[in-house]
């Protein structure tokens, strides 16, 4: 079966130019969103996964900037648009959701409304057929008595209602791509499995989703293909079974023993030591070396190139081979 | 002197709200905690575990019920009278950004529980306890003079865990101190939390929404839903076998980091958590559960023991089969 990729970036460069020095969070990152499935970005807090959603939605404040690379949406180059034609992509073409509903909905508009409001603007509907569009959509992403709950303000709504609203405020249009950054973070549990099972639905019906997480457990859950981020780099990447069952860089085979520790009920729990490095001050080479105990001669000081392990399966790691899991 | 460290009987915690109504954070908590155990304490957002955890060490001032300290009722000491209390309970809180002083160093921050009880007679002395704690928490000593914007999340955790050991407490109240860290960092802080209580024989109450945190440093656990307890039992035998259908259902929606056992068809809990301002009549969770009858509608159910569990469900023995 062939694949096809809605989304591809290349080469993508963002950084923040602050009084202090260049602060690369976004480097050298090239990702493709395959259609119709879910493709994640694993990282900890830092490593550039949100920013590498913002990017692609040219979300940026002062003073972060996009400095170079390609987005290609359905091989047309985002970058190169004007601001006007951007923003019949935003919402249109491409919609994303956040991590916290209650910051991203407008607190004295009735959510029924919030729903409607990218219909009409991407759209020309009246208002009768908006409504009626945005009811079946609220009723699409799980949420009992749409007409009732379209005429709620977003205090009235839990959490997790709250981020159905969003879902369908960002599915109202019928994006292309979803963009999920931490979409079950400021979620419970039980909430969290209902919202996980409704990207999956949504997923299934052919929607195609970039799914920002942090959680390996969502990640494993949700994501057919994974992409591994580390202070702005892509440092692995592959389907994710491939993934899971070989882990080849030394930071996601740390992450994922952090993770399998805890749920393996070990007496001492595999850590990685050491902390985040500083953007500002990272080494010319591999930025993991700090932390790294396969660390040897040159890994600080030369940047190791992505390489192939296995077919589909790329490491950013001068020593695959050599340590391989 | 009694075997438990820390014992409440029927504690509750009501807030007012206006209008004459009244939150009930926590309800009727009886709940013992043992010399030297870790006891968890979990459940979702809003079930009141950190209302409990402050309540018990008198942090909130219960509205009803009872509190012993090593078999002596503390609930109703004044302030003056529950100091010597106050030194053997301290408490971690979640956020180490939001909980340290930015315009006090480290030295400053780790001392302040010293001069509050005037442990220490001259300044030199202080510094070497301050060093010493320093130590015992993995906190390079160079770091003395250093402010707290100056340090990571999971150092400045560190900062919190030398406050709290400060005083040679008995009893340290964890209020879900890692949530707020990476996975990497997350383990060193565990690791340190249960190396500390082997080596100072500490007693900790440890709070969190993470169950695979929980089940890794916990030896005993309890499970609360809209301010009461709905189980308790041993860390093995709750996550091997619980009996409560509420704890079953969030064990279930722990996503598990194995893309091979996805879990496709299970049942997920539906509908939304009852507000504790209008507490539901009979059992608190039978609005949500899938197995509720008449019988848990009308009465609610007290917290019995069934084998090495304590639950809170009329129909515990019939879903065991």
């Amino acid at each position: 079966m062939e694949e096809k990729n809605v989304l591809e970036i290349r080469q993508l460069r963002t950084s923040f130019f602050t009084r202090r020095g260049e602060i690369r969070a976004v480097d050298d990152v090239s990702l493709d969103v395959r259609e119709g499935a879910i493709t994640g970005i694993v990282g900890e807090s830092g490593c550039g996964k949100s920013m590498t959603a913002r990017s692609i939605l040219r979300l940026l404040k002062y003073p972060g900037r996009l400095i170079g690379g390609e987005v290609l949406l359905d091989g047309r180059d985002l970058t190169k648009l004007t601001e006007k034609e951007m923003s019949a992509v935003r919402g249109g073409e491409i919609s994303m959701i956040f991590q916290e509903p209650m910051t991203s909905l407008n607190p004295v508009m009735r959510v029924g409304r919030q729903v409607e409001e990218a219909l009409r603007l991407h759209r020309r509907l009246s208002a009768r057929e908006a409504r009626e569009q945005a009811v079946a959509m609220l009723a699409a992403v799980g949420i009992a008595e749409p007409e009732k709950r379209a005429r709620c303000y977003p205090h009235e709504l839990s959490g997790g209602m709250r981020q159905r609203v969003m879902i369908a405020m960002a599915m109202i249009c019928k994006p292309r791509l979803l963009i999920a950054d931490e979409p079950t973070t400021a979620l419970d549990v039980t909430v969290q499995a209902q919202i996980l099972r409704l990207m999956k639905e949504l997923r299934d019906n052919g929607t195609s989703i970039l799914l920002i997480s942090h959680d390996l457990g969502v990640i494993a859950q949700v994501c057919d293909y994974v992409y591994v981020m580390y202070a702005g780099r892509i440092v692995e990447h592959a389907e994710v079974c491939e993934l899971f069952d070989h882990p080849t860089h030394p930071y996601t085979r740390g992450l994922l023993g952090a993770v399998s520790s805890l749920e393996s009920g070990s007496n001492t729990l595999q850590t990685i030591p050491g902390v985040v490095p500083n953007l500002l001050h990272l080494p010319a080479g591999c930025a993991f070396s700090l932390r790294c105990g396969e660390c040897r001669k040159g890994c600080a000081e030369h940047l190791p190139a992505l390489r192939a392990c296995a077919p589909g399966h790329e490491v950013r790691c001068h020593r695959i081979g050599e340590v391989n899991a | 002197m009694s075997e438990y460290l820390l014992e409440s009987r029927n504690l509750s915690m009501d807030f007012p709200i206006g209008h004459g109504k009244r939150l009930h954070a926590v309800s009727e908590v009886s709940l013992q905690i043992r010399e030297g155990e870790i006891l968890g304490l979990v459940g979702e957002s809003g079930c009141g575990k950190s209302t409990l955890g402050r309540t018990l060490i008198r942090l909130l001032q219960p509205t009803g019920g009872e509190l012993f300290f090593r078999g002596e009722n503390v609930t109703k000491l004044r302030e003056r009278d529950f100091r010597p209390y106050r030194r053997q309970m301290q408490m971690i809180f979640q956020d180490p950004y939001a909980s340290l002083d930015p315009r006090m160093d480290v030295r400053a921050l780790i001392a302040e529980p010293l001069q509050t009880h005037h442990v220490c007679a001259t300044a030199a002395e202080m510094t070497a306890r301050v060093l010493e704690l320093m130590e015992a928490v993995g906190l390079p000593g160079e770091f003395l003079h250093r402010y707290p914007h100056q340090f990571s999340g999971g150092q400045r955790q560190r900062i919190g865990i030398a406050r709290a050991i400060a005083l040679d407490p008995a009893l340290i109240v964890c209020d879900e101190p890692v949530s707020a860290l990476d996975v990497s960092v997350q383990n060193q802080i565990l690791n340190l939390l249960k190396e500390l209580r082997d080596r100072k024989h500490l007693t900790y109450l440890f709070i969190s929404h993470d169950l695979s945190v929980v089940r890794f440093l916990a030896d005993r656990v309890c499970v609360m839903f809209l301010g009461r307890i709905c189980e308790i039992a041993p860390t093995a035998s709750l996550y091997e076998k619980p009996l409560h259908p509420y704890t079953r259902f969030l064990l279930n929606a722990v996503p598990k980091c194995d893309p091979h056992a996805r879990s496709e068809e299970t049942a997920l809990l539906t509908g939304e958590v009852p507000s504790p301002v209008e507490v539901p009549s009979g059992c608190p969770f039978h609005t949500r559960c899938p197995y509720a009858d008449a019988h848990c509608q009308s009465d609610r159910p007290a917290l019995r023991t069934l084998g090495d569990h304590a639950v809170a469900c009329h129909r515990a023995e019939k879903l065991l089969q």
